[in-house]
């Protein structure tokens, strides 16, 4: 690791840029609702939850709102997001394959099942966690299934990895939602939460539940960059230059499912964030993974706490779920990324 | 014996019973241009994955300066050989100066723009740089990747026909690239189809059919019109080069001329 900087000359601007829009749709987020707040009283109240006096003026009622209901909801929001928009980054990576989104290849159906198992077998045993843990165990599952029968030879075949992600996310969903309907425990998310997902449960609990997890996995994935980078070149490549690409492998594939199960077992199965996000910053940045990785982790906060603004406000007083929203933008604009490789390279065979 | 020698010993082997390699004895001194030449399915690239460290030998064993490739860590392994395979497919839109820099990843060192840049004029890469690699035509894809490879700045190295889709000139200036190589002490082993060129830049030619390694030593020992008919079952004739006199390697005979 040479620690020089990105190459991308604007890499410094497309992360700051990022970041400065995440911090915008925040505070849109936390000012909408059936309480409005207007952008200065949102600061106001931070400020005063920070123990600075002074800033702008605000009611008891939106602080009571900001501070219990929205804030732990854009929160969670932001993990959820930088969690898929990075795994799905990872993997793609990893599996050479720019399909590799955590949904399509069947990690969150995998792990929306665990963490049904696991809040319904061991919950009583080991308490809150047996949530997320669940979810990481079902994740890894499906995962390596997904990957063994995808492998052949020393290679790793596009069509077959999306079969085989098809029909396991196909019997994780299912498997998850036929718990929630027929245990009927309201533990359990709805059928809906399993496939569509909701960041309409955030607590302050499961937000600290969830957050040493996603950013563990959004803070150490970065330094399998430039291995990455070498992936990208083959894998015979890869190790002709030094690295251990199985150690990677078992790396990139652990931490990504660690993220994606987390946010699974938080915020249900939301779809499209780690396929759509990771293209659009290879758009703009290039496929190396120094930039691409950060990058994505903001956008995919960006896009989820955007979309949850959509979620709660579209259909006042109803909420619909989030997972449509992503799945209402992502899916032209994976039509349209099919289409674009398809004409630039000839499609992924 | 200099410390960077390429050795092998009783080197073979076998995918389901089949010996895609046997018997292979070397060893390759410092300074030597190896040139592996044999038809389709001797064994080339095979011999070349062992020797490299890519695949683990059936039997036999493996030294590249002394280091037993199978345990050795990767990265001390990728300062003392670099691989050309045959062909780098990417999918994904690294720029060529990404792709050489690469190279560079087993050193982690700060100087290596000056060697990325020796190395793009070397292959006559330099006006790629900045351009999108899947973009470039099969030939200029090669010659990126033969930068990274001198970018990687090893004292051996493996190529797999390294001048398969290049056009001529572009044959000479790498074969010539890689023979000064070998003048300063590298290893070089390169599979080649172009028997000439092999005759030509190799200082010792390993002639290969069905896995052994059949002739073994200086181009004009090995590659003659007996080893080569056999070998590669077409008739040949070896005759000297118009103005420059080396000997040149021509097949065919006059009644399997093709209208003749």
């Amino acid at each position: 690791m040479t620690g020089r900087q990105p190459r991308h000359p604007g890499g410094a601007l497309l992360l700051s840029g990022l970041a400065a829009g995440l911090a915008a749709v925040i505070v849109v987020s936390l000012g909408s609702g059936a309480v409005p707040i207007s952008p200065g009283s949102v600061v106001g109240i931070l400020l005063d939850h920070a123990g600075i006096d002074g800033g702008p003026s605000f009611t008891a009622r939106q602080d009571a709102v900001l501070w219990s209901i929205r804030l732990p909801r854009v929160l969670l929001g932001v993990l959820v997001g930088s969690g898929l928009g990075i795994a799905g980054a990872a993997l793609q990576g990893i599996f050479r394959n720019p399909l590799a989104d955590p949904q399509l290849i069947g990690i969150s159906s995998g792990a929306a099942l665990g963490s049904a198992v696991g809040i319904l077998g061991l919950e009583a045993l080991i308490g809150s966690f047996a949530g997320p843990l669940g979810a990481f165990l079902g994740g890894i599952a499906a995962g390596v299934a997904v990957y063994s029968i995808a492998r052949n030879q020393g290679r790793t075949e596009v069509v077959t990895l999306v079969l085989a992600g098809i029909a396991v996310a196909a019997v994780g969903g299912a498997g998850a939602a036929f718990l929630s309907v027929v245990a009927d425990d309201p533990r359990l998310g709805s059928a809906l939460f399993y496939s569509l997902g909701s960041l309409g449960v955030a607590t302050w609990r499961l937000v600290a539940v969830t957050a040493p997890v996603v950013l563990a996995a959004v803070l150490l994935l970065p330094l399998t960059a430039r291995r990455l980078d070498l992936v990208l070149l083959g894998e015979r490549e890869a190790g002709h230059l030094g690295v251990d690409v199985e150690r990677l492998r078992i790396e990139v594939l652990l931490l990504a499912t660690v993220a994606v199960s987390a946010t699974v077992a938080a915020a249900g199965v939301i779809g499209f964030v780690g396929l759509i996000v990771p293209h659009a910053i290879r758009l703009v940045a290039g496929p190396g993974h120094r930039l691409l990785l950060p990058a994505s982790a903001i956008g995919g906060a960006l896009l989820v706490v955007a979309a949850d603004v959509m979620a709660r406000t579209v259909a006042l007083p109803l909420e619909v779920p989030v997972g449509l929203l992503t799945a209402i933008v992502g899916g032209p604009v994976f039509l349209w990324l099919i289409r674009r490789t398809r004409r630039e390279h000839g499609g992924w065979g | 014996m200099g410390m960077t020698a390429v050795i092998a010993e009783g080197l073979a082997y076998a995918v389901d019973g089949d010996d895609l390699v046997a018997g292979v004895d070397l060893t390759i001194e410092a300074g030597t241009f190896v040139g592996v030449v044999g038809p389709n399915g001797a064994g080339k690239t095979t011999l070349v994955r062992l020797l490299s460290g890519e695949l683990a030998p059936g039997r036999g064993r493996v030294r590249i300066a002394g280091h037993d490739p199978g345990g050795t860590d990767p990265m001390t392994l990728a300062r003392l050989r670099a691989v050309l395979p045959q062909q780098t497919v990417l999918h994904f839109a690294f720029r060529c100066l990404d792709v050489v820099m690469m190279g560079r990843h087993p050193h982690g060192d700060g100087d290596a723009e000056a060697r990325v840049r020796a190395a793009m004029e070397i292959t006559d890469t330099t006006r790629f740089a900045n351009r999108s690699y899947p973009t470039l035509s099969g030939g200029e894809q090669t010659r990126v990747s033969l930068a990274r490879v001198l970018a990687q700045d090893t004292p051996v190295l493996f190529l797999d026909e390294p001048t398969g889709s290049l056009d001529l000139s572009h044959q000479e200036l790498v074969m010539a690239t890689l023979h000064g190589l070998t003048r300063s002490g590298s290893i070089v082993v390169a599979v080649l189809h172009d028997l000439n060129l092999a005759t030509r830049f190799a200082d010792r030619v390993l002639l290969m059919d069905r896995g052994r390694v059949v002739a073994d030593g200086a181009p004009p020992e090995v590659l003659t019109v007996e080893t080569i008919g056999t070998v590669y079952r077409v008739p040949i004739a070896v005759v000297p080069h118009p103005t420059l006199g080396y000997p040149l390697i021509v097949p065919g005979e006059e009644e399997t001329r093709p209208g003749a």
